[in-house]
């Protein structure tokens, strides 16, 4: 590390370092083994603790832990560190590390805690038939520590003005699309698609995915950043869409309602690059003004969002959509008759006038804090 | 299973499908092979439940090939998940063993399929799936998560106190004394909302809990017994009042319309407490089709406290014990007015019941009744001589077997087919009622072996009742179980 003539350090010339791609690894296969799960209970239902999505999502965990763990021993301990540096990490119970090391190895905590007590739940009230449970939430905290890990690892390199900034930025942006998806699937029991209609849908949309694209385009260096997250997200999903249903399955639990024969997708992505387009084109137009500019990105993201999915809604319920592009033709073994008879039905829209300007308030208030947030990581260095 | 204390709310263990012994006993043929089954179940739902099939007399394990496969009542084996094999048990040549799930709190149908010398049979059973435990958490796994959930948020706290005094530093650059106070000012505001998000936590967990308690452990109808005296003769009413049985019942929910069982759409067993010593076994009728509240003629029972338990079946096969506490203050009228043909009772606890010479007599065996132990409860009509004797059916069966215990927390009626609903099984095989009744005046054979465990240690009343002579005959027995 030298000093450059403005003051601050320059690292050296360098690619993008080994454990960033490991902790990348890990967020990758920490969501692609949530995703499956999901499909695996919806396809088969049966499930032990050594289900194939399981270990992915474990490996994940094992993987971000040992990496930062090794890192923290080695950035402590180590009289030649390496590319590591004492002086660029942060002290933690005497130990230093790179911050995002030291919030994968709490991510990793999080989800091996959450092992045993699901464990628990699953004796106490039944197998889960809900995402949301205690146990469910903790790990979801653990997943997304590692992948906020793994974003802050990328930013402190990139800040710290490596040659390899542009990499770095890419590596970024994959990490934050690997979020937003967890994000979004944290918040898919109310992003159904028979609830696009409905206010509490942009509600929820509005509460989640402003924060998520604002403080991650904000401290991105990218021209399109929140345009590019959002466009990861959408072909990850999809990608497991198209790939998820050619792995042979069946169901193990009854009542069967639906027979298949292969793995269930996810459900087709929701249009999230239009909104982030505009949050984008938002961010380049407004500077200096983080009030006005969260005001702007959240009525933006309301607004543009209803006029692409609204419409895209009335598609998926189509015969149009019944295919594997799409997938809204498959539907979970549980789905008993009722259910079935509303799969292709759009709930009714009820009090939009109210609904609707709440979402676009709700949306403010997400993309404000979303800047407070990026404008912090902006600068990390650590 | 993670080691775990049961703990089960005093309501739970007075209203469990036939009260506090929530597992299924069955004994019948599949083809040719005469099969006892039991189905354990886990205690929650959805979860695995412990089935065991024995194939009376079979001696080869390597000649069979059990299966069995659960489906829900409304779905049958079209809807059910794919047969799973049942394993032989090493050191017992005639038991096989699986594991079901069973993912909703209602009835189901289980096929248990032998293929063996003598070709394929298969024979359903009705099982119950109720959800009779709420867990707590053993105290050492207790103690580990606390402490996981200690280091992690006072890691998290760390994070944030680190974040906030050193992320932004370039590297070398130390925390000035305005950032360190910053980052104690971070740290103490994490930590209120740590607190605020375990504190919220823990409303989550409790009103999960609480929604497990409400929605998916068994809770039986709430019911109201009453007595009253009209024209000279006491009446029993067992009235229903509970918002899941409002007289208009779904065709496609467990709570269906009611099934006649034995041809009859309530059995109603009353117990004067804490003796046992007196015990009716009645037969009311909904006093309107709404089946809110139904009425039976009391006979003479001696004044007292008394446990009711009124066994209905819904046409979903869904079987529930209704409990309720009546007194008896007034004595009995001198001319009680007659109920149903097959009501009966029996008062006088201190001896088996004898008519015309015959008597119902017990062989207990060797062993000592244990807890949770299956075992054959053999029961026989003999003569005065000790020859057994034939009976009659009652109401279909060769006999009608009541258990309950001092405290009440257990009451089960069983038959010889086991455990299960008589009118479950009818409603899954196809079967009617009256195809029993058709027979109702052939002799049977006097002698029944019931499969049963009993769930816990503790002293039981048995009641046995046979027909004879179109006589109901009741005897009492009292079992010690270890």
């Amino acid at each position: 590390m030298t000093l450059d003539d403005a003051g601050g350090f320059r690292v050296g010339r360098q690619d993008a370092p080994w454990f960033l791609y490991a902790v990348l690894f890990a967020s990758a296969s920490v969501i692609i083994g949530v995703l499956w799960d999901i499909s695996w209970h919806r396809t088969i239902g049966r499930d032990t603790f050594w289900t194939p999505p399981h270990l992915a999502i474990y490996v994940g965990g094992v993987v971000a832990g040992l990496t930062c763990g090794w890192l923290a021993l080695r950035t402590t301990f180590a009289a030649d560190p390496g590319i590591l540096d004492k002086a660029a990490s942060v002290r933690f119970w005497g130990f230093r590390a790179p911050l995002g090391a030291w919030i994968c190895i709490w991510g990793a905590f999080a989800m091996l805690t959450s092992a045993p007590f699901d464990d628990w739940w699953h004796n106490a009230y039944g197998l889960d038939v809900k995402i949301l449970s205690p146990p469910h939430a903790l790990l979801a905290a653990g997943i997304g520590a590692i992948q906020a890990g793994a974003m802050l690892i990328a930013l402190a390199w990139q800040n710290r003005g490596a040659s390899s900034r542009r990499a770095l930025s890419r590596l970024f942006l994959l990490a934050a699309g690997l979020m937003i998806i967890n994000a979004a699937t944290i918040a898919s029991e109310h992003l159904q698609r028979w609830d696009m209609h409905q206010a509490i849908f942009y509600q929820v949309a509005a509460g989640v995915f402003p924060f998520f694209l604002v403080f991650s385009a904000r401290a991105s260096i990218a021209r399109w950043p929140a345009t590019t997250i959002a466009a990861i997200y959408m072909a990850l999903t999809w990608l497991l869409l198209v790939v998820l249903p050619l792995v042979p399955a069946r169901p193990m639990l009854g009542p069967i309602y639906v027979q298949m024969d292969n793995l269930m997708p996810p459900d087709f992505q929701l249009l999230l690059i239009v909104p982030a387009l505009a949050i984008d084109v938002a961010m380049h137009r407004v500077r200096g003004h983080d009030w006005r500019l969260a005001l702007l990105a959240g009525v933006l993201f309301v607004v543009v969002f209803v006029a692409a999915q609204w419409p895209f809604a009335d598609f998926l319920m189509t015969r149009w959509a019944r295919n594997w592009f799409f997938a809204t033709d498959r539907m979970p073994y549980y789905a008993d008759v009722a259910f079935q008879h509303r799969w292709y039905i759009l709930d009714p829209p009820a009090h939009l006038s109210i609904g609707l300007p709440i979402a676009a308030a709700i949306a403010c208030a997400s993309a404000r804090c979303g800047l407070w947030c990026g404008n912090w990581m902006a600068r990390v260095q650590r | 299973m993670t080691r775990t204390r049961i703990v089960v709310a005093l309501l739970a263990v007075l209203s469990m499908g036939h009260v506090g012994s929530p597992d299924t006993f069955f004994v019948g043929d599949a083809g040719a092979y005469h099969v006892r089954v039991s189905v354990r179940l886990p205690g929650v739902i959805p979860g695995r439940a412990a089935i065991a099939v024995r194939i009376v007399d079979g001696t080869r394990p390597d000649a069979y090939h059990v299966s069995v496969c659960a489906g829900q009542w409304n779905v049958g084996r079209a809807g059910a998940p794919p047969p799973e094999p049942a394993t032989p048990v090493a050191g017992d040549p005639e038991l096989y063993s699986a594991e079901l799930w069973f993912m909703t709190p209602t009835s189901y149908q289980v096929f248990v399929t032998v293929d063996g010398p003598s070709g394929q049979g298969t024979v359903i059973v009705p099982v119950l799936a109720l959800a009779t435990a709420q867990r707590s958490m053993d105290r050492r796994l207790g103690l580990v998560l606390a402490g996981l959930g200690l280091f992690l948020s006072a890691g998290l706290l760390t994070i944030i106190g680190a974040a906030v005094r050193e992320s932004v530093l370039p590297p070398g650059v130390e925390a000035d004394a305005a950032r360190r106070r910053r980052a104690r000012i971070a740290t103490a505001a994490a930590a209120a909302v740590v607190a605020l998000a375990l504190w919220g936590g823990r409303a989550w967990w409790s009103a999960e809990a609480a929604d497990y308690g409400e929605s998916v452990l068994y809770r039986p109808f709430a019911s109201q017994a009453a007595v009253h005296t009209t024209n000279g003769s006491r009446y029993v009413t067992l009235s229903i009042r509970d918002p899941r049985w409002t007289g208009k019942p779904q065709p496609v929910a467990r709570y269906s319309a009611l099934l006649p069982d034995h041809g009859k759409l309530m059995h109603l067993f009353v117990v004067r407490v804490p003796a046992l010593d007196a015990f009716a076994h009645l037969h009311p009728v909904p006093r309107t089709p709404a089946a809110l509240d139904f009425d039976a003629p009391l006979p003479a029972l001696p004044s007292g406290t008394y446990r009711v338990y009124g066994d209905i079946v819904h046409e979903s096969g869904y079987a529930q014990t209704l409990v309720s506490q009546v007194e008896l203050t007034d004595p009995s009228p001198a001319s009680p007015a007659s109920g149903d043909p097959d009501d009966s009772w029996f008062v006088d606890a201190q001896r088996p019941a004898i008519a015309d010479g015959t008597r119902i007599v017990w062989a207990t065996g060797d062993r000592p009744l244990v807890a949770r132990e299956e075992r054959l409860l053999s029961f026989s009509a003999e003569d005065a001589a000790g020859r057994p004797v034939t009976v009659e059916p009652y109401m279909g069966m060769a006999a009608h077997v009541a258990i309950t215990n001092p405290d009440g927390s257990v009451f089960v009626h069983l038959h010889p087919s086991g455990s299960i609903s008589m009118a479950a099984l009818e409603r899954f095989t196809g079967t009617s009622a009256t195809a029993h009744m058709a027979h109702a005046d052939h002799p049977l054979d006097g002698h029944v072996s019931i499969p049963y465990a009993f769930p816990k240690a503790g002293r039981y009343r048995i009641w046995v009742q046979m027909k004879r002579d179109s006589r109901v005959l009741t005897a009492a027995f009292d079992a010690d179980v270890r």
